[in-house]
């Protein structure tokens, strides 16, 4: 466990590290460490910044099992990758009422339309996780240009981040939707770089996907994975692991915030 | 519909039964329905390498994403047992060792 390093500092995300340090081979882990500060700090939405869990209520009423929430989330995001894949496209809303639907027809369940709208309206408003405002305000502080990217529609003016008081520290907000495919394709991360006026290289992807960073880190962008609970980084030969791993993002702003006083 | 000459099947779910390996996650997670998560996130992480443009060996997603389930949830699998032949370690290749053909 001594010699493993992720990103600038030893590895010591609270929750798992014991258990990740078990079987962690850390050549396969290390990653190139970040030597100057990104330009433009790119970031997910949906269980990133915002907490998905508050819609277990909804899932609990309609299934009976308040955790299907995450079945539900990770139907979608395989059924969007699905459409990414052959080069079919349909809007983000529509695939995760489809999803819900067809999670209904599994297990017997009926979905209507008031169903489909409460989900919609939920994700609407989404609160933020505890560690992100305060995060969000040091890195704008510290001078970071920051954007968001979601596979989510863009709802300029009336989405989560606005209920949250967050929207007006981003510059910009994009959504997938703009280039028909849906992360983590490279089309998706070079329209952030492309608006924003920088190389893929001067992006960092922050999430708590590491199916998002994958694409991200591919494309050429350093990446930054959100590892709170239930989340670990999948250690696989081929894809370069992100820079920075840790338990809060509270310690990603920490660590960035150090590199622009580097 | 043109003529059909060839019938291409699906394996696992399809033709082979993956709830064979149920008692597996049982085991490892305390929850059968970890089963269905681990499958679920094995195609979610195959879909985003092939977006990626990264080749992985299937068998070896299938491994790494038991590996990062089972990290937070502090369910030990040791790096002996990940890495060891199919023969060895049946929770790390279940899906090639174990499922049986489905009776329906």
């Amino acid at each position: 466990m001594s010699d493993l390093h992720i990103g600038r500092r030893p590895f010591v995300a609270g929750i798992g590290a014991t258990a990740l340090g078990a079987f962690f081979n850390p050549t396969l882990v290390r990653a190139q460490a970040l030597d100057r500060p990104p330009s433009v700090l790119v970031f997910d939405v949906a269980e990133s910044l915002l907490d998905l869990q508050v819609l277990r209520p909804l899932f609990q009423r309609l299934f009976g099992v308040g955790a299907m929430v995450d079945e539900w989330f990770g139907e979608t995001i395989l059924y969007s990758e699905s459409a990414t894949l052959t080069n079919t496209f349909a809007p983000f809303g529509q695939l995760g009422a489809g999803v819900l639907r067809m999670l209904g027809r599994i297990h017997n369940v009926s979905i209507s339309e008031a169903d489909v709208a409460e989900l919609s309206k939920g994700l609407a408003s989404l609160p933020p996780h505890s560690d992100v405002p305060d995060s969000l305000w040091k890195l704008k502080v510290a001078g970071y240009r920051l954007v968001t990217l979601t596979d989510s529609p863009a709802t300029p003016g009336r989405g989560p981040l606005q209920s949250a008081g967050l929207a007006d520290l981003f510059e910009q907000q994009f959504t997938a939707e703009t280039v028909r495919r849906y992360k983590p394709a490279r089309e998706t991360y070079q329209m952030v770089a492309q608006a924003t006026g920088t190389q893929l290289s001067e992006l960092c992807m922050i999430a708590a996907h590491p199916w998002d960073l994958i694409g991200a880190c591919t494309a050429g962008c350093s990446a930054a994975l959100i590892a709170r609970a239930d989340v670990a980084p999948l250690i696989v030969p081929g894809p370069k692991q992100p820079q920075i791993i840790a338990s809060s993002l509270t310690e990603i702003a920490a660590q960035l915030v150090e590199l622009k006083h580097v | 519909m043109s003529k059909i000459r060839n019938i291409v099947f699906d394996c696992n779910e399809s033709i082979l039964d993956l709830t064979t390996i149920t008692p597996i996650f049982q085991r490892l997670f305390g929850a059968p329905d970890a089963m269905r998560l681990w499958f679920q996130e094995l195609i979610t992480y195959s879909q985003a390498l092939t977006i990626a443009d990264v080749y992985v060996p299937f068998t070896d997603i299938g491994s790494a994403v038991l590996e990062k389930m089972a990290a937070p949830r502090r369910v030990k699998i040791t790096a002996a047992t990940a890495r060891s032949s199919p023969i060895d370690s049946p929770p790390c290749r279940p899906i090639l060792m174990f499922p049986e053909p489905c009776s329906g």
